[in-house]
Formats: structure tokens, sequence, C-alpha cells
């Protein structure tokens, strides 16, 4: 009697003086609801909260009933608290896998003001309106209601918890393992498990969600072999800690099974301390990639329900043995025991063996059934052929009614029931690959079926095999089997003795006799009453009881419900439990935060970056930077006395224009193209001949995709009487590399011909305006000529600058002055910049950005994607001569489709404001003038659109009907997002220069 | 003659290559006078074996192995990169100009950087970065792979398992923010060395 | 998903870009009938319920253009083999792609 009372620190009423896995010697504080308390390393929220007397935790859902800590587990639905502070705080964390650290602070959820009295209760009065499904017969009336009143009142009454609406400050983690064996769950099977296949040389890893291996062998009073079970479970884990050749991962959960032996785990690494240590993550997410798995998660104690079964202080019998014999607490002083199993009756004798008080164990068996038993509860009285229906106390139990043998209805006083409805196999892990359990008459529970994922095995109570010497037997066995597919030598292990009690259980799923509701979901507030209506209103399958009462869709997918729903629907239904089978399980197992999923992916990490080789300068210089895919492009380069990004995008196409600009084109893609067939696989993939190009000029090419349709534009040059570089748009770089790769591999694999990807090889810069050659002339090593004489228009070559720095040399240009692009290998990239920007100072050489560089094409009339957005043909676009009639090439047969021929397709037109002070947008959609803007109305729309500096108004590009032919005429552009409808004028895409004659001085 | 002259720049914008020690791992970068990428078509992999022992003294490396030449090449490598392709880095295009006639060589010098990884943790800081097995009973020394590192095309290869080492090959245009995973995964795996980049 | 590459090993599906069915020969544009041909080579497909041989692209890694062997209901993953050992054993009905 004196053990019970004794404490081991201020306030811990409930701590017993000396056992449980936790360090005495230093005195734990934290608070909870803002009132402190103490307790012990190796303690949980819960175990500290029970230890110190504190048995409401929060409030339900739906109907805001108090409620207590039901399991020491993850699959508790009660307990959810709220955890730190600011933006570290964390709604819906299971106190009862919550590590004690110092300092730890908790706050109860759902509730206002308070805990203990809170005003949402008054839905528990409402409860008949509120049953399940009711919100599929209310809140339709009147439509206008919807979204102004029941839409944010629900949604402000929806959820549990609240987040903290900061940016999370904390890291994550990914990371990759490979092993031959993945043992999930280091209890009695696991342990064994993984003992047996690192002892044969196989790479193991061994993962538990809990910061203690060990599993049910912390909570037991039992012995393995010679040792107290928890004491083998350490020796156990510390010998495998050691070996080299195995990974044991704590505070880890294995949530999920994916293809071709694929597992995701989450270690909690930082979450049980105050403050995360710097540079680790808090969450790290492994991927595990293994030859065989061995599922060793255990089994979920169920409760059986009863009236008013969710009362505070209604536990399940295991839980209250894991408080007692791994915390050193006492649930309650005055405990009784209701169990449907012999299981159950351990709790009792476990209680006084440390000097707790029993008050009675109820057992609806017979006599006979429950006659073995008797001895280890010595004079407690022992209520057979008996159960409970109903509890009281409402913030705290205090009594229950016992039904017994005769009939009568018995009060009994007690301050915690302890309860068990047998066992479930956590079978979860093994129906993740769309495999079903199967029920299995002998335990009364679902277990693993054939059909689980391929290299799995299962072992111990997730097999099904409840008892302890049973697990490591079939831990042992699984492990030698599954090392011996793969090769290694197993030796024969001893496994050491342990209980091997039989499972003796009669199935009681509730109380039917009970009055008050009796509770099957207690997170989702589902009662055997909602599973009724829920039949009774025609949601007989177990997937529409899920959706329609919600049960098992709560934070713990009903980890203590399922099963006994089912069981019940069953019965309601007249079918077996067989028959009526299981919801799909799927992952995860326990709740992953979306953050360990991203891992490094957030923010400005969210891609990896690209940087052109002139970035640091162009940074030097303050340019502006826009991210076009993956690369940071300088858009515009800003000075001192401009405030608006026109004014600087104005100056640099004008200054460009008129002496001469310089622009990183490094992004755009290019491929590397070499061999004896180069030639004609060209021919194939572009529209136009590319045979036939000479060496040492360029040919500007359309590729086609299959279907006729643009894919994407660029420029051919031949270096060599086999070598040619291709470029392609900066976006479909990577998917140009695919199709021509594609093309090779899988149409012509017999065609002599190597490409392969040089965008990241090469700086390469357009150097634009008239006075282009000049700059360059001044670092182009003489050697070179480069005269319009012997370096015409649409020539190529390689050469050197700056004293022998090999190059290539490309006269091609974008923005329709006199232009070359120069490129050196990109290590030469940054100081080939400075030196333009030197060589051209004389010129007053100006760096521009992709804006000036849009604009400028945009006057010239060339074409982005922007126009070559995937339904636009070689037609549209004004190149349907560049289709060849002379070959076959990727496209040209389903270009001449009728549809992508058609004379009313809109075509490339040009267009121009009429009146100085209007703009444009692209998008617009044209319609005749005096027309309804209607669909049927529609003409086209306008594609790229910029205030051209050349002109001194707003231009822009698009197609539209009969485009070439009604130049001239006005139409309207009318914009519906942004409420704009603007008079333009068509006229020729090609705004300056027409006739290329400054491409060509 | 122009007056200008180019300098090179590191592939991380340094002046000076990267040179970072944590507690049981070490990054170095990898300077290469030249890559090159070479591929072979089946009909020309005779010719090409043949004209790559010649000039280097070695014989092709089997799939997803690297070989280091002899004589005049030794320090040039070779690198499975594929079916008939190879990646070499020591040498430059014109350097491996005896092969252009059986092959198809392209300069990649100015595309790839390296990183040399070393230390009792580099298969942990690796766990974190790539998601092939390094593990040395399948991945010995001589091994090399093509893979991903957190999304960037890399080359990895073991210099020596005993020691950890691995040299990575990944492009310039990402190389920064290679670097700062790398630096990241190290950072978790172990604690940076006082004094040290 | 892991994807069996004949030259690199098993590795992560994240490692390859999908196409499709492996199954469907390029048509001869020069042939009669060639317009109906390219329209079911381009947008038809069997898409069973089972075994599909299709197209996996080894972007991270090798580059090379594989067929697959996959039951698209489980996913189970029977084998690869490279897009050129597929045309030359004639997995595709005897077809050879185009010379």
């Amino acid at each position: 009697m004196s053990n019970s009372r004794a404490t081991s620190g201020t306030g811990q009423e409930f701590r017993l003086a000396s056992g449980g896995l936790i360090d005495r010697s230093q005195s734990i504080g934290f608070s909870f609801d803002g009132k402190r308390h103490n307790g012990h390393q190796g303690d949980t929220l819960a175990s500290a909260l029970l230890a110190n007397g504190v048995r409401l935790v929060g409030r339900s859902f739906k109907y805001h009933r108090p409620r207590g800590i039901l399991t020491a587990g993850s699959e508790e639905p009660n307990a959810l608290v709220e955890l730190r502070d600011g933006a570290r705080r964390e709604p819906n964390s299971r106190a009862t896998t919550t590590e004690l650290h110092d300092g730890l602070k908790a706050r109860s959820q759902n509730r206002f003001p308070s805990l203990a009295f809170d005003v949402m209760g008054i839905n528990d009065v409402l409860s008949p309106f509120l049953a399940a499904g009711f919100y599929y017969k209310t809140f339709m009336w009147p439509a206008a209601f919807w979204e102004k009143l029941y839409e944010p009142v629900i949604r402000r009454a929806a959820g549990l918890g609240s987040l903290s609406g900061k940016p999370d400050p904390d890291s994550y983690e990914k990371a990759t393992l490979h092993c031959d064996l993945l043992v999930i769950g280091a209890g009695p099977a696991g342990l064994m498990a993984a003992l047996v296949a690192a002892r044969s040389g196989a790479r193991v890893v061994i993962a538990d969600e809990d910061f203690l291996p060990g599993g049910r062998l912390n909570s037991e009073r039992m012995e393995v072999g010679s040792l107290n079970a928890s004491d083998w479970a350490a020796k156990i884990s510390g010998e495998l800690a050691l070996m080299a050749n195995v990974r044991l991962l704590t505070r880890t959960t294995v949530f999920g099974v994916y293809d071709g032996g694929s597992y995701a785990a989450l270690e909690r690494v930082g979450d049980h301390l105050a403050q995360p240590v710097q540079h680790q993550p808090r969450q790290r997410l492994w991927r595990i990639i293994a030859r065989r798995s061995i599922l060793c998660g255990g089994a979920i104690e169920r409760p059986i329900a009863f009236g008013d079964n969710d009362r505070p202080g209604v536990m399940l019998a295991g839980a209250v043995r894991s408080y007692l014999n791994r915390h050193a607490v006492l649930s309650g002083k005055a405990v009784t025991v209701f169990t449907n199993n012999d299981d159950g009756w351990r709790t009792a004798g476990d209680i006084l063996a440390l000097g707790g008080k029993v008050e009675a164990v109820i057992d609806p068996r017979s006599a006979e059934d429950v006659s073995h038993l008797r001895a280890m509860v010595g004079d407690v009285p022992v209520f057979s052929r008996s159960r409970i229906t109903g509890a009281s106390g409402s913030k705290g139990i205090s009594s229950v009614s016992v039904l017994n043998a005769n009939g009568r209805e018995i009060r009994l006083e007690t301050d915690c029931l302890a309860v068990s409805g047998g066992w479930n196999p956590a079978v979860n892990l093994t129906c993740h690959m769309r495999g079903k359990p199967v029920w299995n008459d002998r335990i009364a529970a679902f277990v693993p079926g054939n059909d689980i994922p391929a290299g799995m095995r299962v072992a111990g109570a997730a097999a099904g095999t409840l008892s302890t010497h049973g697990a490591l037997v079939q831990g042992s066995e699984m492990a030698a089997a599954a090392c011996a597919e793969l090769g290694f030598k197993v030796s024969k292990s001893l496994v050491p003795d342990a209980e091997d009690a039989p499972v003796s259980i009669q199935p009681l799923w509730h109380v039917a006799e009970s009055k008050s509701r009796a509770w099957l979901d207690f997170q989702n507030d589902v009662t055997v009453k909602d599973v009724k209506l829920s039949h009774q209103e025609g949601f007989k399958s177990v997937e529409h009881l899920k959706r329609y009462t919600t049960l098992g869709m709560a934070t713990d997918q009903g980890k203590t419900a399922n099963v006994s729903a089912i069981a019940i629907m069953a019965e309601i239904a007249g079918q077996s439990i067989a028959q009526t089978g299981t919801t799909i399980y799927r992952p995860p197992y326990t709740p992953v935060a979306i953050a360990a999923l991203a891992g490094r992916m957030t923010g400005r990490d969210f891609k990896p970056f690209r940087l052109p080789p002139s970035h640091d300068w162009a940074k030097e210089q303050g340019a502006v930077f826009v991210e076009a895919g993956m690369w940071l492009r300088a858009q515009w380069y800003p000075r001192k006395r401009e405030k608006t990004w026109r004014q600087s995008v104005d100056r640099e196409v004008l200054a460009t224009r008129r002496s001469v600009g310089v622009c990183d084109v490094s992004t755009l893609g290019k491929i590397d193209i070499k061999g004896r067939d180069a030639g004609k696989f060209l021919d194939r993939v572009y529209s136009n001949v590319m045979s036939s190009l000479p060496v040492g000029k360029v040919r500007y090419g359309l590729m086609l995709r299959e279907d006729g349709f643009v894919m994407d534009d660029g420029t051919v040059a031949r270096l060599g009487e086999n070598h040619f570089v291709i470029t392609t748009t900066t976006a479909n770089a990577g998917l140009v590399m695919q199709h021509v790769d594609f093309c090779k591999q899988v149409h012509w694999p017999q065609l002599d011909v190597h490409m392969v990807s040089v965008t990241d090889n090469f700086a390469q810069f357009s150097v634009a305006g008239p006075n282009s050659r000049a700059v360059l002339r001044k670092l182009v090593d003489a050697a070179h000529d480069i005269s319009n004489e012997a370096f015409g228009y649409m020539a190529c070559g390689r050469i050197t600058v700056c004293g022998g720095v090999p190059a290539r040399l490309f006269r091609i240009s974008f923005s329709g002055e006199l232009a070359y692009e120069i490129a050196v290998q990109a290590q030469y990239g940054d100081a080939l910049i400075r030196a333009l920007m030197e060589a051209g100072r004389e010129f007053d050489i100006t760096p521009y950005g992709v804006e000036a560089l849009n604009v400028m094409r945009i006057e010239k009339g060339h074409l982005t994607g922007a126009e070559l957005h995937g339904r636009t043909t070689a037609g549209d676009i004004g190149l349907g001569k560049m289709v060849s009639a002379k070959k076959d090439c990727i496209g040209k047969v389903m270009a001449q489709r009728p549809g992508l021929t058609a004379k009313d397709r809109p075509v490339l037109a040009g267009f121009r404001t009429t009146k100085p002070e209007d703009s444009l947008s692209a998008g617009a959609h044209f319609v005749r003038m005096g027309k309804e803007a209607t669909t049927d109305n529609d003409e086209g729309y306008m594609t790229s659109v910029c205030f051209s500096p050349s002109l001194g108004q707003h231009i822009g590009l698009g197609f539209i009907v009969d485009g070439d032919t009604r130049h001239g005429e006005k139409v309207r552009a009318v914009d519906m997002v942004r409420g704009r409808d603007v008079e333009v004028e068509i006229c020729s895409p090609h705004f300056v220069d027409p006739q290329g004659e400054r491409l060509r001085v | 003659m122009s007056e200008f002259k180019l300098a090179i720049k590191t592939g991380f914008g340094l002046d000076e290559s990267i040179h970072e020690n944590w507690q049981g791992f070490s990054v170095s970068e990898i300077a290469f006078p030249g890559i090159c990428w070479i591929s072979c078509g089946k009909q020309g992999l005779a010719d090409f074996e043949k004209a790559w022992k010649k000039l280097s003294g070695v014989s092709l490396p089997g799939a997803g192995q690297f070989v280091s030449g002899d004589d005049g090449l030794s320090n040039v490598t070779i690198f499975d990169g594929g079916a008939g392709q190879w990646f070499v880095t020591g040498a430059n295009a014109s350097a491996l100009d005896a092969l252009s006639g059986v092959a198809a060589v392209t300069d990649q010098t100015g595309g790839w950087l390296g990183l040399q990884l070393e230390g009792a943790k580099t298969l942990t800081v690796l766990e974190k970065l790539c998601g092939i097995d390094l593990h040395p009973s399948v991945f010995p020394s001589g091994s090399c792979a093509r893979t991903p590192f957190e999304g960037m095309a890399a080359l990895i290869a073991c210099e020596d398992s005993k020691d950890s080492r691995f040299l990575v090959l990944f492009q310039r245009s990402s190389s920064r923010s290679f670097l700062d995973h790398v630096r990241h995964a190290a950072q978790s795996s172990c604690a940076l060395i006082e004094g040290s980049a | 998903m892991r994807i069996p590459c004949p030259h690199c090993g098993e590795r992560d599906h994240a490692e390859f870009v999908y196409r499709g069915d492996a199954t469907v020969v390029r048509p001869d544009p020069d042939a009669p009938g060639a317009a109906r041909a390219f329209h079911e080579f381009v947008h038809l497909r069997t898409n069973p319920a089972g075994l599909h041989k299709e197209h996996w692209y080894h972007e991270g890694g090798c580059r090379a253009w594989i067929v697959v062997e996959r039951n698209t209901v489980t996913h189970e993953v029977m084998g690869a083999v490279t897009a050129e050992a597929f045309a030359l054993s004639g997995g595709l009905s005897g077809r050879k792609a185009n010379a």
C-alpha cells in the first residue's frame, strides 16, 4: 500500500517510488495549459501528466466532450496537444508519443475558453441534430447562405488545433538508404529478426517509432531468457547498434510501402529537444530501398464500446500497463479492469504486484473460462458473464455501471477503467499495395492476407502471433528465410525463453444494454448509433460507412476504432466480419509534415539555380534578374537616374540599335551533333533541308512535333562536314535533347550520328548593333577576317580571341541589327564579358537584358515560345514554305491534315495601337469593329506585346484570321481579364527594317 | 594580336578553388585541364577500342567502371558514361585528336566541374545527396555512375573505397546550388572544423 | 518505382522520363494510307490493364531510351532492354525501324 503513495518529485501523486525506465536523478519541469508540473527523462508528456494526476487533456472534435488519455502509443485519438511557441508551434501532437524535455510547453486544443469550461460543449446537448451525416442534410437552404454564412462559420469551427501562420524556421532533410533487409519495428520479433539477419552478414536497417527500442518488452512485467524484458531489449539493441552492417533508427516511423521494394520513413531528429541542434534538421525523410523486409509493427489494442466509454480515465488495459511498468505511474488509485480476453487480466496482476489497488475485474466470459486467471488477482472481486453498461464522471470517471451475470445493475466506484477488447495486428503496411487483410477467428482480428507487398514478410503480433515467445521465434524464422533467399548463410540462433500464453478471447464489440451513446472513433466523435444510422441510410459497405460517418478519417486513421466498427456493421448487416472486410489502408501510417516531404526543396532552394557565365559581372552592374526556368537571367541593367524598368529597357533598345549592345545568350540550348549521317539526321528532324548547308554557314530551322505543330525553332551551324551545332530555345533545351535522342535511338538507330548537350560548355554573347563588328575586331585575333566579305550574314566559324583563346563566331541576329554571337568555353565567360565591355567602351556599348532582347525581337518580328506555343503550325507563323516538299521530316505527314492547313486558321500578323496613349495586352482577343466580343466573333489573339522605343508606340504580334491580307484594317483587341478594349491596326509583323538591310552590312 | 587577355574563373566564381573540412569529411575542388565526351556506335567499337589502347596504353573500362591511362596519358581517366559513351578527364578534344576518325569526340571542358570528397563520413554525407547504393560491397574502388544529385546531373566515381574517397563531376551552371547542397549535407553529418572555409 | 536500366542497373524512376507505348512504330510516310497510319501512331493506344511495353528515357543517367515491361495494374516491372535491342529483337511484330 505504501508503495503507491510514495512520490518521487514534487506533486507527482501517481508516481511510484521506484521502478520504470525513467531517470529519477533529475526532475524535468514542463507546463500544460499554463500549469507547471514535473516529470523525468524517459517520460512521455502523457505519462508525466498522469503522474501528476492530470486526466483531462482535451475536448473532442464535434461534441466537445471532455477527454482523457486513452492509449500509450501513436494510435492515440484523444490526447492531442499543441506544442511549442511562436513559429515552431505545432498542433495535433500526440501526448503519448511526445518525449518530455525540460521546459516543454503544451496546450490542450479545441476548447474555449478553457479545458474545464468549454462553451462549445453545447454541441453535446445538440447531439441529436449533429449525428453522422448531418451536414448532408443541413446547410442546404438558402443557397445564398453557402458562401456568406455556412462556409465561414463551418471553417472556423472545423479542424483540430491551429497553425502558427509563420514560416517554419526549422530545416528538413531527405536521404536514401539501401539494405538487404528492412526490419520495421524493434519489439521482440523485430530485434530477433535484425539480430539473426545481421549475424549472417546482411546489411540491415531496423527502425522503430519509439525513442526506446523494445516495443511491448518495455511495458510488460516479464522475462526474456533470464533477463527482464526491457533489459533484454536494451542488450540486443545495444549489440545491434555496434554492428557495422546494421543501421538502428529510433524515433523513426516507416510510414509507407511503395513499388519496387521502396519504403518511406520519417525520423524525428530534433522534435524531442528544447531547441533544435544547429545545422541539424528537425526531421529527416528516409527513402529506404530494401531487397527484403519484415514487418514487426506489433498489434494495437482495441476498446469495448459501452455507454459513455469516452470518459477521461477510461484507458486501454495495455496502456495502463505501459504507464505502470515503463513509467512507474499508476493511472488510478482504484482501477477497474474490463476485458473479454486473458491479456487484460495482466493489468490487474501488474497493479497488484506493485502495490496498487484493483476494484474489480469484469469479464463477459463464463466463470469456467476465467477460472485459470483468478489466481493472478488474489481476492479482487471478479464479475464473470458481466459487462459494463455505463460510466459516470464527465471530467474524470468516478464510477461504472456493471450488468452482472444475474442481470442486475451494480455501481462500482473507480477512478480508472482499464479496457481490453482484444488486440488488432497492425496490418496497415501489408495493405499499402492494395493487399487485403483476412479475418482470423482464433484471435478475433484481421491478420495479413496473402497479397502482401513483394519481398515482405510479417512476424510477431503484426502477423497475429501475440505471445512473446511466438514473436521471438517468428522474427528469427522470417529473418532466416529472407537472408537465405538473398544468399546469406544463417546460423541457428537460440531463441530465448519467454511467455507463450495462448490467445483466449470472446468477441465483444459493444454492450447493447448501454443507455448512453457508445463511442467508437473518439477523435471524430463517431458512435455505435452512427454506424446503425449509416446502415439505415443505405451506406452499408465499409468504404461508405467510413465516408458517411467519418469514422477512421481523423489523424489517428481509426486505429482504435476501425475493426470494432466493421464488426458492428457486420452484425447489423447480418454478414460475417470476413465478408464485410476493411477499407483500403494508405500511407502515411502516422501523419507526416509536408515540410519533411519537401526536405530542402523550399523557398529559394526549391529548385537548383543555373547561372549563366556573366552572372557575377551582371550582379556587379546591379542587374535585375528574372527566373527563366532554372536559369537566372539579367532582365535589365538599371542606371542611377532610372526610376522605372521602362526607362532602362527603352534605353537599352535604343542604345543597341544606335551603336552596340551585348547580351548573355548562354542559356539557349546548344547540342553538338557529329557523324557521317549528321546532315541526313538533321533533315529528318528539321522541317527544312540542313544537309545542303555549306560548312561555315548557319541556317534557321523549325522543328515540328510528330502531330504537325511547331515544337521549337533555332539555328543550325555547320562547323565541319560531319559536325553541326544546333541551338534551341532556353525553355525547350531539355525537350529537344530528349527528342533528338529518341529519334536517333528509336526511329533511326542505324544512322551514324552522335549528339551531346553543350549548353553549359559555352559562354555565348550576342553583340548587336552598327558598331558590333568594330567591337569584335578588337578582340578577335588578327588572323581571322571578320569583314562583311569574308564573314557575311549567317556565316560561322572557329576563331581565336584575345591571343589564342579558342572561340566560335556566328553572324546571326535576333535583334535585327548587324549582330554576332561569340562563344568561348564557359570558364572564360566572365573574362569575355568584361573584355567586350572594355573593348566597346569607345562605342558606349550597352549591356541589355531579356526585356530589351524581347522588345527588339518583337520589333523585328522574330518568334519565341509565345508564338510557338504548341498549337501553331509552320503555316500559321508564315513559314509554310520552310516545310520542305523534298523530304520527310518529323511532323510532315500530320502537318498536312485538313484542320492544320485550313484557310480560316488565324495567321501571324503585327498589331499597333491607333492612339499613342494606348497600351496592349498579350492574351487579348481580336474582334471586328462593331461586333460583340463573344467566342463566335473571336478571330484570333495577341501573343507578344511591348512598347517600341524605335516606333514610339505600343506594338504586338499575334494571330488573326486572314492576317496577311488585312493589313491596315482596324480591329478591337479585347482583354476581358484586365478589362481592356483597345483599337489596333493590323500590319506586317516586321516593324523595324523589314527588308533586312541592317543585317547584311 | 588583341590587347585583351582572358583569365579563367573557377567554376564557383571564386579566385581560389574550394577546400573545406568537416570532422570526418573534406571537399576539394579538382580542376581538369580538359574534359571530353566520346561516343561510338556499335560498328566502330572495335576500331575505337584499338585506337584508345594505342593512345592511352589501357583498355576501355567495363560498364560502370573507370580506368586511368598509362605512360603519357597517366593523368587521363576514362569513365564509362553509357552504352557506347565515355567521359574522359585530363584531356581536351585536341589531345584526343587521334580518335576523331573512329569516334565522335566533343570537348566538354567548360561544362563540368569536379569535387573530391573524402573521409569517414563521406558515405553518410552522400546518403543525403545521391540515391544510388555507394556501399563498398556494390560500389568498390574503380566504380562510377551517372546519377542526379538533388536533381542535377552528375557523375560519381569511387577512387578509393577504403578511404571513402570519391570524385563527383557536375555541371558548371548549377555548381553553386550543387556546392550548397554538399555543404548542407556535410553540416548535418559532421561539425565544421574551425578555421577552414 | 524502380526501373532497371540495362546499362546502369536499377534506379529510382525519378531519374527517367516516361513516354508511353513502345510497340508503336513510326509508319512509312510514303506508303499509301500514311495519313491514317500517322494519326494512329500519334494518337491511338491500346492502354492495357496489365503488361505494357513502354519507353522510358534515362535522362538522369546514361540517356538511353529503353523499353520497360511493366504491369500497369500492379506496377511490377518485369525487365527492360534498350530501344535498339527491342527493335532488333522484333519486339514490334517484325516491323523494323525505318532505314
